[in-house]
């Protein structure tokens, strides 16, 4: 089982090594595998949304970071409002500070399995809990068509932007996971888990600005 | 078809409590494109029967009954090609490789008695298969899809997938099929080693290694060990 790393521009000082590490597997990942950016000389694959509006959590495993995520509140640029924004032609662009994008999700060789209590599951998990903890409504963003049936197995709703389309030779759809307590019970039923699988470290941000958030209201 | 009626048919999407209202849904939803039957299925593979992978049967009565008993899936191009691409494809889009041969031909041959004559296809993930496919039949001889349809029914298919895996009980035993001992003896299949020798590495009897490979063959619907050490190799069950 992973344990879940609340990374952002407060605390990402204590996670050195994690970080670079994460950024190398995501250019195995994003570069070699899906081919979907160029190379990088130096092995590590960033992009114009990793700024200090983002929040990653690495998913840790043995000393390893074996999955992640990348969450951008959207009323800041995100993938879907610079790259994506003619998918959304039901419902136009989200731009809310407590709709997040989740961006940056890849799982390690050895850590892939088709089963329903794998990484990607926990990974799951710990994105829903951790936008529950910080007040979010909704989570998602571009997404390949062919895993969507993912969310359905965990009982998750999506709500789509747009039609699916197909863009440089994969199907795409932009859709929002909705946020609440039932889609965390459902997912941590699935693992047969109770704990939180997030671990928060030095000094938290709220991911959304405006405070009325129970968790920072006494600090 | 308008985009109103697709993204209407994905709102009733969360209320659809049964296989059976989504797929009345569905069918009468893709009409309006110019199909009349579907199967939303997970894909065989080696030997692997079709029927108990089935979750929406909306075929012609009679063509399911026939493809299962004739065991189809072996040799049908369509269904082959729908366990080597994770894209969207129109049948006539099935590389030759798969689609030209006799048996393949002959199964798209009796599918036309059903008014089965051309289709599409949407593969999706599935936690249970290997693959899932969503395959779309029309009496057309060819269909005539503009891309504006094409997006339609993918976008439908997605939430048909999406709907009927929320629907599939992935209860308590939802870990996989195979328990840890099942999982051990076909690793040391894998390497080449005899349930004698596996029964001294494990410090089992050797009956006992024989019913965890017949449990492992069983758990697959399969007949030979080697059987259940690919199939769990493809599920990546386990890694040799």
């Amino acid at each position: 089982m992973i344990t879940a790393h609340v990374v952002n521009a407060q605390n990402k000082h204590l996670y050195e090594n994690e970080f670079d590490e994460f950024l190398r597997r995501r250019h195995d990942f994003f570069v070699h595998q899906k081919r979907w950016r160029p190379p990088s000389p130096d092995g590590r694959e960033l992009d114009q949304f990793d700024t200090d509006a983002a929040t990653y959590l690495l998913g840790m495993e043995d000393g390893r970071v074996v999955t992640s995520a990348r969450l951008i509140p959207t009323s800041e640029p995100h993938m879907v409002s610079e790259v994506f924004p003619h998918m959304c032609e039901k419902s136009g662009v989200p731009r809310r500070p407590d709709w997040a994008e989740w961006t940056r999700t890849f799982v390690v060789p050895d850590k892939r399995s088709t089963g329903l209590r794998g990484t990607l599951t926990q990974l799951c998990c710990a994105v829903m809990e951790y936008a529950l903890d910080e007040g979010l409504s909704a989570v998602g963003g571009v997404q390949e068509t062919y895993f969507m049936p993912h969310h359905g197995a965990l009982k998750w709703h999506a709500e789509p932007m747009g039609m699916a389309r197909e863009e440089n030779g994969e199907w795409y759809i932009v859709a929002y996971i909705e946020v609440n307590e039932a889609a965390l019970a459902s997912v941590r039923k699935i693992l047969g888990i109770e704990h939180s699988l997030l671990v928060r470290r030095g000094k938290q941000l709220p991911f959304v600005e405006s405070r009325t958030n129970k968790r920072y209201a006494s600090a | 078809m308008i985009d109103s009626d697709v993204f209407d048919f994905v709102e009733r999407c969360r209320k659809h409590a049964t296989a059976g209202t989504l797929l009345s849904d569905l069918l009468d939803s893709v009409k309006n494109l110019g199909f009349e039957h579907l199967i939303l299925s997970g894909v065989p593979l080696g030997g692997q029967k079709l029927a108990p992978m089935v979750e929406l049967n909306g075929w012609p009565k009679g063509w399911f009954e026939r493809y299962v008993e004739a065991e189809h899936a072996a040799v049908d191009g369509v269904c082959i090609y729908s366990a080597k691409t994770l894209k969207p494809f129109l049948w006539s889009e099935v590389p030759a490789k798969w689609s030209g041969t006799e048996a393949s031909r002959r199964v798209a041959d009796e599918a036309t008695e059903f008014g089965i004559c051309s289709g599409f296809a949407v593969p999706m993930l599935s936690v249970h298969h290997w693959q899932s496919v969503l395959s779309f039949a029309s009496s057309q001889r060819s269909c005539r899809l503009s891309p504006r349809q094409q997006v339609q029914l993918v976008t439908m298919a997605v939430y048909a997938g999406m709907t009927i895996q929320a629907l599939s009980d992935h209860g308590e035993d939802s870990e996989g099929p195979l328990t840890d001992r099942e999982r051990e003896v076909l690793l040391w299949a894998a390497a080449g080693k005899t349930s004698s020798e596996t029964s001294q590495i494990l410090g089992l009897t050797e009956r006992t290694v024989k019913w965890h490979a017949s449990r492992a063959r069983a758990a697959f619907g399969v007949a030979t060990t080697t059987q259940a050490v690919v199939e769990a190799v493809r599920r990546r069950l386990i890694h040799p």
